[in-house]
């Protein structure tokens, strides 16, 4: 919901950030494939129910993002940040062109011209610098429910 | 001895008596003198003379009880000048949120006095104002995909596939109902598609969106006059949108000979950014086109 309000004021240049790919990946660099799968296909149902592209286009590109994100699980630092934050460039990039490539499979007319490119782009920028802003936010929630676990 | 004491004490009494007297009338002689002269005018220099000598006493003493004076003014001037600060920063909020308030009723007044002359000029068109709280009130989630979110539904008599407009021109059409809100895929869209005619040639064509929010008309048949400037209209053909609403205007025309059509582009003359209020023409059904050319049963 928060997406789908503010998009349209936190534009730049027609493109908005895509604050729940970069909440998923984000959360699937720092936690068991488990933990995170769940998550990122609620996140992909979300952006579905909200848009008006075929239905399960966005769940399936988000799963794929979580699942190559997860790679990245425990191969960091705790600590690290500036790869972790890098890295949501390419995975936006793939979750912009899946997603586009799953909407044309289905029907929907996609141009794939020098303007996609832009947006693609674009848009990984943005999500960069939002990835910037949010994920030290994430390595302390994920530290915490860590914490809470041991605990337990 | 006793009366020569007292006539000593009467003496001394005496003297004392004519002492005090003679000072009384010395007094009073200077008395009548200063005013006689005052009276004859010769006490003026001896006045300035006096205040002359006085004067940086009078000044010292002058100076710290006005100084003594503004001290306590000053207490109570500042308590009055923090209340009165406050009062002052109180009105000044006040006005601050009136004058807000005064320029967004404003701007909503000539939205609406834009959205009134648009439907005053289109009396055959019943239309729904769908005035949206703030803003749009969310747009897709996606960067591929134009679509808004308005807070009219069908408890407002919206349907899918009803036409929505602005003052400005067409804005696109209803994709999905709920019951207080609506979608609406915007003609930007590279979804959407619109029958046009330019307005001075009659010329018909396409209009397509394209990503990046721009329109671009296709099948321009060959050999037909178009020209950057022209003003591009819903056609009607199709049923799916009434005729004569503004598209936008023609910036550029692609014309190649061995191309069986020539392409536009178009500029909107509705600003997608700035969409802030809209109208839904709940007047208008679209024509089930297709379905009443199938065929009817038992005809093949």
């Amino acid at each position: 919901m928060v997406q789908v309000s503010l998009s349209p004021y936190l534009q730049w240049q027609t493109v908005h950030p895509n604050f729940l790919l970069v909440a998923v990946v984000a959360w699937s660099m720092l936690n068991p494939f488990p933990k995170v799968i769940g998550w990122a296909f609620l996140a992909g149902l979300l952006l579905d129910i909200f848009s008006a592209a075929p239905f399960g286009v966005f769940s399936i590109s988000m799963v794929l993002a979580a699942t190559a994100a997860n790679f990245w699980f425990d191969r960091f630092a705790p600590s690290a940040v500036l790869l972790p934050v890098a890295l949501i460039l390419p995975y936006s990039l793939g979750f912009d062109v899946v997603s586009l490539l799953l909407q044309q499979l289905l029907g929907r007319p996609v141009v794939w011209s020098g303007t996609v490119l832009r947006l693609v782009f674009s848009a990984g920028l943005i999500n960069l610098v939002v990835m910037m802003l949010l994920y030290p936010l994430f390595q302390w929630a994920e530290q915490a429910t860590r914490r809470d676990e041991i605990a337990i | 001895m006793v009366g020569c004491a007292g006539f000593i004490f009467a003496d001394e009494f005496m003297e004392n008596q004519n002492r005090q007297g003679l000072l009384l009338a010395i007094f009073a002689a200077l008395i009548i003198l200063g005013f006689a002269l005052d009276r004859l005018g010769f006490m003026t220099g001896a006045r300035i003379a006096l205040q002359t000598v006085f004067q940086p006493a009078e000044s010292a003493v002058t100076d710290a009880a006005q100084r003594a004076e503004k001290l306590s003014e000053q207490q109570q001037t500042v308590a009055q000048l923090i209340e009165e600060n406050n009062n002052l920063k109180t009105e000044a909020n006040r006005l601050l949120i009136e004058n807000i308030q005064l320029k967004e009723l404003e701007r909503e007044n000539e939205r609406l006095r834009q959205l009134l002359n648009y439907t005053r000029n289109n009396p055959g068109i019943n239309f729904e104002a769908a005035s949206v709280v703030g803003q749009v009130i969310g747009s897709d989630p996606n960067n591929f995909l134009y679509t808004i979110f308005i807070d009219v539904g069908a408890n407002d008599g919206v349907a899918k596939d009803m036409p929505v407009v602005t003052h400005r021109g067409l804005v696109g059409r209803i994709i999905q109902v709920g019951p207080n809100s609506s979608q609406v895929l915007l003609i930007i869209d590279p979804a959407s598609s619109v029958n046009a005619l330019v307005q001075n040639s009659r010329v018909q064509g396409i209009i397509n969106g394209e990503l990046g929010g721009t329109l671009v008309m296709e099948r321009i048949p060959q050999g037909k006059t178009v020209s950057p400037g022209d003003l591009v209209l819903t056609s009607g053909l199709g049923g799916n949108f009434p005729d004569k609403l503004v598209i936008g205007q023609i910036t550029e025309v692609f014309q190649r000979d061995l191309d069986l059509f020539q392409t536009a582009r178009v500029r909107s003359t509705v600003d997608f950014g700035d969409l802030s209020t809209v109208l839904v023409i709940t007047s208008f059904k679209p024509n089930p086109f297709k379905q009443e050319l199938q065929p009817a049963e038992g005809q093949n």
